[in-house]
Parts: structure tokens; sequence; C-alpha cells
């Protein structure tokens, strides 16, 4: 009998000691009650840990009672995490959040995560003008005249659409990259000639999902615009003529064997471009700060924009609002500190901004990126993107009908499945099958969804239409203007 | 025997009990007094007095985390079903069988289904007989180096799936992958091909890195089940100059066969749940020709938020039901085959 | 001596096909290994070469410091020790009883069993965690292991109960004419089952040790309790993967695993065989 008890305890000692001894290191509060206060910070630029490190570091000598914990999940496990944080209410008290663009802020809104800035206090003058003029926008990052985010990056500099040119593999071709093909028959020529006279492959281009999209908006950024949304028409618009003919041109280079072959991603498309393995990549402007991680610097590579049709651009890259991405969590037990290290972070001449042109990580909303950049790439790409027509800010619906806001109709019909424009895409590429049925059927499905949700949103008495998402008047090359919309 | 999919109901009296569950259970007996099975009563025995309180005992610690970790997720799993729910904030909009309807309907998720049930069914059909062939040969007695081998077999398990899947995106990728480079090397092939630029070469792709992942799995498996054919049988087989053949397909085969329904089973569910593997690999590309259930339900699920939790709660469950009953149904007519070989003595 | 050259014979032809065949079964793992002493642009250009264009050790430093090893090693050996422990009890107690015992509801919980392997993972881990939050262990070991353990392990009890239904009745028929109860034919009967034991551990051990969605989503408020697996995250940056760094880590973490199989695996060898004798 004695033995049994002893092998039944054995048992239920090991479970328990298993369980208990593990049971330490329970969570540790957020603030305390000797005024000092534990800022969590939220993001998935993994690149700049250490960099944020430093910015801690900073923060917490100069305000001894303020500690900063700033964490970096890589992106796909965010976008799962940060969700649950918020259900179980340990969400941090800043978070980052850049999906579905336009309507960011009213989706935040609506799942309950956020808090206003400066407790809902209007924004103080001097810390608004750090902004260009116009940079706050109702329904973007302001809502019932409380801000709730500010652009982050600016976004006419930030953002894809330019051509990088591998300057070895150039010269071996016997090409010059200060002359960069401009048409898409000179691309066609560098690429022949890069082909016939190097081991490398041309254009280095990755075709895993939606990171097609890294050579895709490059190239239709010069017939349409990078987005799969037409706003002239108010429509999704891969089937689109000039959606198509750029989709044809892809497939030209495909068959001719300009591409990298395969489904390779982005990591391997850009890592074979720095290994000169690849002549051209196309992608945007942080490509300087991550091949420098890698060792390659720029005097390795040249920056050219994009080339586009040989009759000359048709359309521009997107320049939209989207840039509003640090956000104050509404679980937050210390809102009025996370503002007041938000209000730090953007001083245009403070340690934030000083290492983080330092570092080259990009150019930011609220500093003087032409007095701050140094890096030649980078400067050379603020060069090609302030050329006219080259980016143009697009409209926004929600400045013609503010119910938008309440709208789910974009969105919803945008996400369900929402890479199905780079499959299609990509389905059509490896199969050499024209574009057109696979579009016309994507469009067909998300354009159904998009007006059915309208309709049913207008006869619940929202003041939403497909109107508000037309602008006949707009052309794609140009600047849709703040003053078209008081019409 | 194992039973799992089995499930004779306890009342009933076994037909033929030497078929269902005497072979891996008394091969001793069986080996001294013929087919025939003697002595092949029910192994289990009614519980009695303080027994029952162990067994309570005993069930307890699996039983509580089953309920915990198991059961109430499916339960609730089952709820959210019936809900457009975006995964957190209040449940509240009931959508009945809505979400069933819009799965049913969707081309990608009968896609997902038939590429996972082609993946299923190839994996193990090429995973089963080799593992269990590198089995019995790095058990022979007379095998030097039996660890090693052991070893470099199983060496793949312990890297992670995803891991797998980014090494070898690296290796056969058609610029610089050693696949390529190999060939072109030995002159095969002239232009590096991409395997994953197509449907098929891209199923077979993920079907052969996972066999290399999880060879040393089932070979473990085979060993344990191995093991349970006792050495005398071979001895006495030895006597009768029994070669190695005949010693593998009257000794060997047929006494494993009870373990061998488990690891079918297992080999089938496992590989229902293939993931990892497709997200590196190919992302469910070129297109969606290669999306799977697991990878469909994560789409629908995370992909974009707010999240389309009671959508892929839906898919989740349709898919459970669907494999359990492909499997348990490729489970019974396997056994009802053997059966009536059996009563005819094939 | 005619065993002995058939003996020889047999290795002659066995061991060149064993040893062609695991090279090459291994190669992709040699690669890894030798990409963690590469540049990376010696990775990039290297194609199917195993031998690196430098020996780079500052790889290994990298990983060390980035994947947090000096951090998360003991985190992960613990998640990895006790959820294997759990599982190994829960699956071997409740499938000995699965085996043995007949019990209302035993048709039952079999079936449920089975059935519930056909669930999807992904797909319960919100209701899983909504479990361990009301428990209030979210932010604790307790918390990570208890999960780790409880939701695999339906599959080693249907091993385990495989393997006590074939152990031969005889066995049990002696144990209780010696008046053996309960436990003791328990404990008579279990070191019968050290194969299932080796895979429930060297399976269980491995997957534990790899295991990243519960260390993360498990411990959002408290990084400190994460695991290599996910401190491996921090190669994969936003724009750009360290590929020799991952390499390195990968290499790092390897290598218990090693251990881990050689010694289990003997279990194998000298499992069931000599105890049915007896």
């Amino acid at each position: 009998m004695y033995a049994h008890r002893r092998a039944v305890t054995a048992v239920v000692m090991l479970l328990l000691t298993a369980l208990l001894a593990t049971a330490c290191g329970s969570g540790s509060g957020g603030g305390g009650g000797d005024g000092k206060v534990t800022l969590r910070i939220w993001d998935f630029s993994m690149e700049q840990v250490d960099f944020h490190k430093k910015v801690a570091e900073k923060y917490n000598q100069e305000n001894p009672n303020v500690t900063i914990e700033w964490r970096a999940i890589t992106q796909d496990e965010y976008k799962k995490t940060l969700p649950l944080a918020f259900q179980s209410r340990q969400a941090p008290d800043i978070f980052y959040w850049s999906e579905s663009n336009m309507a960011r802020q009213s989706l935040l809104l609506e799942q309950g995560w956020i808090a206003p800035l400066n407790g809902g206090e209007p924004l103080p003058q001097d810390v608004v003008s750090r902004w260009p003029a116009g940079s706050f926008i109702e329904g973007i990052n302001t809502a019932e005249g409380k801000a709730y985010s500010f652009p982050f990056t600016e976004n006419l500099f930030w953002g894809p659409g330019y051509m990088f040119m591998n300057n070895q593999v150039f010269q071996q071709a016997g090409l010059d990259p200060a002359n960069p093909p401009k048409t898409w028959s000179e691309l066609e020529a560098t690429c022949a000639k890069i082909v016939a006279a190097t081991e490398a492959e041309c254009i280095a281009a990755p075709k895993k999902g939606n990171q097609f999209q890294r050579l895709w908006h490059a190239l239709t950024g010069g017939t349409m615009s990078n987005l799969f949304f037409d706003y002239k028409n108010g429509r999704f618009s891969l089937d689109d003529p000039k959606m198509l003919e750029t989709f044809a041109f892809v497939q030209k280079l495909e068959k001719s064997g300009y591409l990298t072959p395969g489904s390779i991603d982005q990591n391997f498309a850009r890592q074979q471009f720095a290994a000169n393995g690849a002549a051209i990549y196309m992608d945007g402007t942080w490509m300087p700060s991550v091949w420098a991680t890698q060792g390659f610097t720029s005097d390795k590579y040249s920056v050219a924009a994009h080339p586009n049709p040989d009759a000359g651009p048709t359309g521009a890259l997107v320049r939209e609002p989207s840039q509003n991405v640090y956000w104050v969590s509404s679980q937050s037990a210390a809102p009025d500190a996370a503002w007041k290290f938000m209000e730090w972070m953007t001083r245009p001449d403070g340690f934030f901004v000083q290492e983080y042109y330092k570092n080259g990580f990009g150019t930011l909303a609220f500093a003087d990126s032409k007095k701050l950049v140094t890096d030649p790439a980078l400067k050379k790409i603020m060069e090609i993107a302030e050329t006219p027509g080259f980016r143009a800010n697009i409209p926004l619906p929600i400045l013609k009908c503010p119910d938008i806001a309440k709208s789910k109709a974009y969105s919803e019909a945008a996400s369900q499945r929402p890479d199905a424009e780079y499959e299609a895409m990509l389905q059509a590429l490896a199969d050499n099958s024209p574009l057109q049925p696979l579009a016309a059927g994507v469009v067909a499905t998300r354009q159904k969804a998009f007006e059915d949700k309208l309709a049913a949103e207008q006869a619940s008495g929202l003041k939403v239409s497909k109107d508000c998402y037309t602008f006949p008047d707009w052309d794609y090359r140009t600047d849709y203007g703040l003053d078209k919309y008081t019409g | 025997m194992v039973a799992p999919i089995d499930q004779v109901a306890p009342t009933t009296p076994p037909v033929a009990p030497s078929q269902r569950r005497g072979r891996g259970a008394r091969p001793r007996i069986r080996a001294r007094s013929g087919p025939s099975g003697v002595g092949a009563s029910e192994n289990r025995e009614r519980a009695r007095g303080l027994d029952r309180l162990w067994i309570v005992l005993f069930l307890a610690p699996f039983l509580l985390l089953y309920l915990g970790f198991t059961l109430w997720p499916l339960i609730a799993t089952v709820y959210y079903s019936f809900f457009d729910w975006s995964g957190m904030g209040p449940i509240d909009d009931y959508v009945g069988g809505e979400n069933y309807g819009s799965v049913l309907t969707d081309d990608l998720f009968w896609l997902a289904v038939g590429n996972t049930l082609l993946f299923a069914v190839a994996t193990t059909v090429i995973k089963l007989p080799l593992s269990l062939i590198a089995a019995i040969v790095l058990t022979r007695t007379w095998l030097r180096g039996k660890r090693i081998f052991r070893t470099m077999f199983f060496a793949p398990l312990i890297i992670p799936v995803a891991m797998a899947g980014l090494i070898f995106t690296y290796l056969l990728n058609p610029s610089n992958g050693a696949l390529n480079s190999i060939l072109r090397d030995l002159g095969i092939v002239e232009r590096s091909f991409d395997i994953f630029a197509n449907r098929w070469s891209a199923m077979l792709a993920i079907v052969l890195v996972s066999v290399w992942q999880i060879f040393g799995q089932y070979m473990i498996y085979w060993m344990a089940a191995l093991q349970n054919v006792p050495d005398e049988i071979y001895e006495a087989a030895d006597l009768d100059g029994a070669t190695e053949w005949q010693k593998l397909t009257r000794i060997t085969l047929p006494m494993i066969r009870p373990v061998a329904v488990v690891i079918l089973l297992l080999a089938l569910v496992n590989a229902m749940h293939v993931f990892g593997l497709v997200v590196t690999l190919t992302g469910g590309g070129p297109g969606t020709s290669t999306y799977v259930m697991s990878y469909y339900i994560y789409q629908e699920a995370f992909a974009t938020v707010p999240f389309d939790y009671g959508y892929a709660s839906a898919a989740a469950l349709l898919f459970s039901v669907l494999a359990f009953i492909l499997v348990t149904g490729q489970g019974f007519f396997v056994r009802r085959a053997q059966r009536v070989r059996d009563e005819y003595g094939v | 001596m005619a065993t002995v050259t058939r003996r020889g014979r047999a290795n002659l032809i066995a061991l060149p096909i064993l040893i062609v065949v695991g090279v090459i079964w291994i190669y992709p793992f040699l690669w890894t290994v030798s990409a963690a002493f590469k540049t990376q642009a010696g990775l990039f250009s290297g194609g199917a070469n195993l031998i690196p264009d430098q020996l780079d050790f500052s790889n290994f430093e990298r990983a060390w410091v980035n994947a947090g090893f000096d951090r998360y090693l003991l985190n992960t050996v613990i998640y990895s020790v006790s959820s294997t422990l759990i599982e190994l009890v829960k699956a071997a107690l409740c499938g000995y009883v699965l085996a043995r015992y007949e019990f209302p509801g035993r048709v039952l919980l079999h079936r449920m069993i089975v059935a519930t392997l056909f669930v999807p993972v992904a797909s319960i881990i919100i209701p899983q965690f909504v479990l361990v939050e009301q428990l209030g262990l979210l932010n604790t070991r307790a918390g990570v292991i208890l999960a780790m353990s409880g939701s695999a392990g339906a599959l080693y009890v249907l091993l385990f109960t495989g393997f006590f239904s074939s152990v031969p009745s005889d066995l049990f028929d002696a144990a209780k004419m010696d008046g053996a109860g309960f436990l003791r034919t328990f404990r008579l009967v279990l070191p019968l089952a050290k194969p299932i034991i080796a895979v429930v551990v060297i399976f269980q051990f491995v997957s534990n040790w790899n295991e990243f969605n519960i260390p993360l989503v498990f411990t959002l408020a408290q990084p400190d309790l994460q695991n290599l697996a996910v401190g491996m995250l921090s190669f994969k940056g936003e724009h750009a993967v360290d590929w020799t760094g991952f390499a390195a880590g990968m290499t790092i973490s390897f290598a218990p695993m090693l251990v881990v199989f050689l010694i289990f695996q003997k279990y194998f060898v000298n499992g069931l065989a000599g105890a049915i004798k007896g």
C-alpha cells in the first residue's frame, strides 16, 4: 500500500512541481504609485530595435520617471498578436498600425482600440506646425476635432516606384547607370544587353504573393495608378485596359527571360541584386537602409525613376495621407505620458529625428528631410520624387462624403481575399495566359461586394454612394487638391 | 490491438478475435498455438472497488487538459461559426448558417480541400513504405553504424517546418539554388527551371520536402512497431529454415499490421494539417493553385483586419468533418477488405 | 563461419547505399550548418557549395545576442522539459486505462479523441487564449506550459492505448496471481512501454523546442518569458532576412535536440523484447 501511495504522490508531485515551479514571473504592472511610468510601445520594425533601445535610454535620461519598453514583432505575427493583446487587455500604450489605409482611424475607433492624443485637447499650435499644412484631416487622423495620430513618414519621397541599378553589372554590360532606361523599350534593350553580356539576370522580380507589387507598383505608376481602385470612375480596376497593357509588358519581359526565373520572394530578390546577381531591382525609398545593413552601400548602385511607356506616362504613383501609424491605446494607463513621449519624439530637431536620419531609415513627415538626408542614394530618390507627375495626391472620398468614415463597403470589398489581384497576375504569368478573364473575375467580385454593401448602408441611413468614390475630373497625373472638394 | 478507428463496442464479442485484437496482442501464444488465436478473450476487464478510484485518477490529467484545450475550444469554434465575428469584441452578430453557405460555395475552399487531400494521400503513399523499409534495414542486427544512420534520417525533423521551407526555397530556386546548379553542371538541364512555377510541380515539391522532413518520425514509429515482434518467432522461423524474405512477409508484416493502421491514420491526419511548408515554399501560389486547407483558414481568419473569425471557424469545422469522414471511411473499407480476405483465407 | 560472411556481404551491399542516401538526405542540413559560417555574399553566390567562403564566426555571435540565446535558453528548456513530462504522464496514464479497463464512456472517449485529431490547430488558438486568460495564467511560464501540453497529445494517448492493449494478458494474469493491485500492475508494465515513451519524449520534446505560436501569444506582455523559436524571429526584419544569422541560430538550436535523440534512441533497440521473454 505504501508503494502505491508513494507512486501516486510522485506522479502528483511531478505535475504540481512542473506547474508551480514555473508559475513565477507573473506580469508587472504599468503605472506605479510613486509616479514611475512604464510605456510599452509595439511595432514591427525589426531593424530598428537597436535604435529604439537608444531612444528609450535617452528619454529615460531626460525623464527619469518614465521607462520605455519598445518591442518589435515581425509583421505577420504582429497582425495576429495585437488584436489578441487588446482582447486580453494587455495592449501596449503606443502601437503601430498601418493596415487598411484610409479607413484606418474609423476601423480603430470602431474596435475601441485608440485614445485621442493630448487627452482630447486640441494639439498646441507649435506642435501642429511641425507638419505641413493640411496634415491633420478629419476622418483620417482626426475625429470630432480630436487628433488620434499624426503622419509619421512623409508621403512624397517615401513610397514605391524607384528603379535601382547595380553599377557593377551595368558596367560589365558596357552600360552607364547614369544613363538609365527611361522607357519600356529602352528597358527591354538594356535587358537584352545585360543578358547577352553578363552572367547576371536583368530584373530581380519577387513573384511570391503580394510581393509582386515591388515591380508592379513601379511599372503601373507610369500608366494609371498603383492602386487597384480607379478613383476617376469609382470602380476596382485590374481589368482596365491600362492595367492590362502594363501587365502585358511584364509578361513580355518574363517571356524574353528578362525577369529572374521562379517565384522568389522579395528578400531573395534584394539579396540577388546586392550580390551582383541581377542588374535591376524596383522598389521603394526604404531600400538604401535595407542594403546598408547588408553591407551593400550606395556607391555600388544607382537610382532612377521607373521607366514609362514609350508614348510617355499616363499615370502617377499614389500619394495619400496613409502615414498615420502610431496610435495611443485606449487601454493605456498613462495616455498623458504616451502623448508626452510622442511630442518629444516628433521634435523636428530632437534626438529621435537626428538618430532616425543618421541611421538612414527614411524620411519623416515632421522633419526637414532635405537638410537631414546625407545618403547620396536617398538624395537622388528625393530628387526623383519631386519631379512633377511622379507622385500625385489622389482624391479622398472621405472629404467628399464625411459619412464614408462609418462605411465599411470599400474596406470589406478590398479585404475579401486581399491578394486576389496579385494572385490573378501571378497565375497569368505562370501559365503565360491573358490576364483579362482572371482580372474581370476579381473586379466583378469586388465591385459587387462594394456596391451591394454601399446600397445596404445607404438603406440604413448613411449618406454614402458610389458617387462618393467617383472623381471624373481627376486625371491620375496631377494632385487632387483640397480646394476641389468645396463644390 | 490499437483500436483508434476500430471502435469496437465493448459489448460485442469479437467475431474473429485473431484478426481484430489478437494479432499484435499475443504474438507468442499465436506462434505456439496457430492462427486460431487460443485464449483471445477480451483484454479489458471491468473495474472493481478501489480500482474505480484509480481509473478516475489516471484519466484526470488527460481529461482536464483535453476538456480545456481541445473540447471547449472546439465547442467555442462551433459557436463562433454562426456569427459574423472578428475574433474580438462582443459576439452579437448572429448570421445563422450564412458562413457555412459562403464557405461551401467558395471555389477556393474546394480547391484547398482537393489540394489537401491530394497532398495527404501523396505524402502517405510515399513516406510510409519508404520509412518502413528504412526501419527494417536499420533494425537488422548485422548492420553496422545503425546509430549514425538513424540520426541521419531523423535529423531533418529537428528543423522547424518554416525553417525547412526557407532552406528549400533557397536550394530549389532557379537562379542560384543548389539543385539547379548541380543539374546544370551535370548537363542534365540546359536552362534552369522553376519547380514552383506550375501547380503540379509545386505540389510535388511540397510533397517531397514534407516527406524529407517527416520521414524520421515515421521511421521511428515503424521501429517501435517492429520491437513488438518477439525474437522467438524469428528464432523459430530460423530453425524451420525460413529465408529473410519469408520472415518479412510471413511474420513481420502481418504482425505489425494493427500498428500500421494507426500509423496510417496518423500519417493522413498529420498531412492534412500541412501549413508551414506551403507558406514558405509557395505561399499558395502560383496564383491560388497550391492553397491547402489550413492556409485557406489562416488567410480567412488573420489576413485582413477586421478578422473574419466566424467564417474561418466555419471553414475549419467543415474541413474537419470532411477529413474525418474520408479518413475513417477509408479505414472502414480497409478493414472490410481485410476481413473478407481473412475469411477466404487469401 | 557461414553467418559471418553472410553478414559481411549484407553490410557490403547495404552500407554504400545507406551512405549515399544518407548524405543526400542530410545535405540541406549540412548546407545550413555551412551557411552559418558563410558571409551573406558567400551564401548567395555559393550555390550547392558546402565549403564556407571564409570561417566567419560573427554569425554565431550575432545569433547568440539577437536571438536572445542567453535569455531564452532557460525558458526553452523549462517549457520543453515540463510540457514533455506532462504530456508523457497524462498520455501514459490515460492510454493505460483506456486499454486495460472497461468503464462507462470508454468508447465515447476513444472516439472523441480520434475525431478531434482532425481539427486544424490554428483554428482554436483564440478560445485557448481565452481559457488561459480566465485562469489568470497569461504571461506566466505555467500558462505557456499548460497550453503547450494541453493542445497536443491525443495522438500519444492512442499510441499508449495501442501499446498497452498489445501486452499479453498472461502478464496481467500473472500479476494478479501475485496479488498485485492496480498501481503495482501499472508499474510492472510501464517499463515495457519504453519504445512508446521514447517516441513521445522525442517528438514532444522536438516540437516543444520549436513551438512558436504559444510562447509568442501567451507571453505578450512579458517578452522575457519567450523561447528561442520566437527569439529567432529577430533575424527576419521588415525588409530583409539575416540568412547567415538565422543559419547560425538554427545550428546552435539543433545541438540539444540531437543529444536528446542520441540518448533516447537506444530505448528502441533494447526496448520490449527482453521484458516480454521474462
